[in-house]
């Protein structure tokens, strides 16, 4: 496998020796919408490295209650906690839109941080991003209302894909923002008045993306921003697209 | 069974174009009850207008089944 054919950020931003240390145990993974990379408390298998789709992190009670804590794509890597090795999280991981990547065992995701002492930074780097990411998603929960944290959530979507149109349904949209269902269809139908998006069944069309960050207001761009700080500038590669945000 | 939650106010009339499955009409209202305590709650947060805001809950046909207003989900006394 050769680096640069890799659009996740963070193999990319690798050096080649480290690079090397992972590359042998790499492995190409199909992760269609729903594939789930981690059920809460169960042994993780491996380190998931996507180049393409969207995740999420679920926060979740064994009554049944979750929410989104934190989504991802190509700029990182799940689950967090097993640069360290370790086995198993709290959290339900699954994709939400469809893609690919890669993956590694666990233990030999270790292995690899033992040997090399600079491997593990961008690692860190995105956990503590990452971080960022679901604290300000606690803030906009708390001070924003539903129309706004919809829009933050189809912006930081939109980030993570090629393409204007997101298919995702009404009713998965109400679960990962922990609101209740026809909510969503109320707040899909003030962001098109606005002539923000476009909805129909089964998706969500972007159509003025200025206009949905005016409207999310200070809820988004603050992770995106401490991405780029942390993250950003790695690729000067023409043939990658534009790299996706936090 | 699919039923469709229709937001009527003053103003506007949004179309749930992708319905909920619920077992029953009974269960249908009573998830509309929730969610108007939801979109209620929101509402008053942010001093707006309740009055005449409604779901009115239609079948595949378009069909209305019943109707909820949101004032009726507020306990006053």
């Amino acid at each position: 496998m050769d680096i640069s054919r890799s659009s996740n950020r963070i193999l990319r931003s690798l050096s080649e020796a480290d690079f090397g240390l992972l590359k042998p145990f790499l492995e190409e993974v199909e992760m269609p919408s729903r594939y789930q990379i981690a059920l809460p408390d169960t042994l993780l298998e491996h380190v998931y490295f996507p180049d393409s789709g969207i995740g999420a992190v679920m926060s979740v009670l064994s009554d049944g209650k979750k929410a989104e804590a934190g989504m991802f794509g190509s700029e990182g890597f799940v689950p967090t906690s097993t640069i360290i090795g370790d086995r198993v999280v709290p959290y339900l991981i699954e994709m939400q839109v469809a893609g690919r990547g890669y993956r590694i065992p666990v233990d030999k995701m270790r292995e690899a941080t033992e040997q090399s002492t600079t491997l593990q930074v961008p690692f860190i780097k995105y956990m503590h991003v990452f971080a960022v990411q679901v604290s300000y998603t606690a803030l906009a929960n708390a001070k924003f209302r539903v129309e706004q944290r919809l829009a933050r959530w189809i912006l930081m979507c939109h980030d993570r894909v090629t393409t204007d149109v997101l298919v995702i349904t009404h009713e998965y949209i109400a679960f990962l923002l922990g609101i209740r269902r026809p909510s969503v269809t109320t707040a899909l139908h003030v962001l098109e008045g606005h002539k923000l998006i476009r909805s129909n069944r089964g998706t969500i069309i972007v159509v003025n993306r200025l206009g949905l960050e005016c409207f999310a207001a200070g809820s988004y761009g603050l992770p995106e921003r401490e991405f780029d700080r942390l993250l950003g500038a790695n690729d000067s590669d023409a043939d990658v697209a534009p790299p996706p945000k936090t | 069974m699919l039923f469709y939650f229709n937001v009527r106010s003053d103003r506007s009339y949004d179309v749930d174009e992708e319905g909920i499955e619920l077992p029953s009409l009974d269960a249908a209202r009573r998830e509309a009850i929730k969610s108007a305590r939801e979109m209620v709650a929101e509402l008053i947060l942010h001093n707006q207008r309740i009055d005449g805001m409604r779901f009115e809950i239609t079948d595949g046909t378009g069909a209305l089944l019943v109707t909820v207003p949101f004032k009726d989900v507020i306990i006053l006394d």
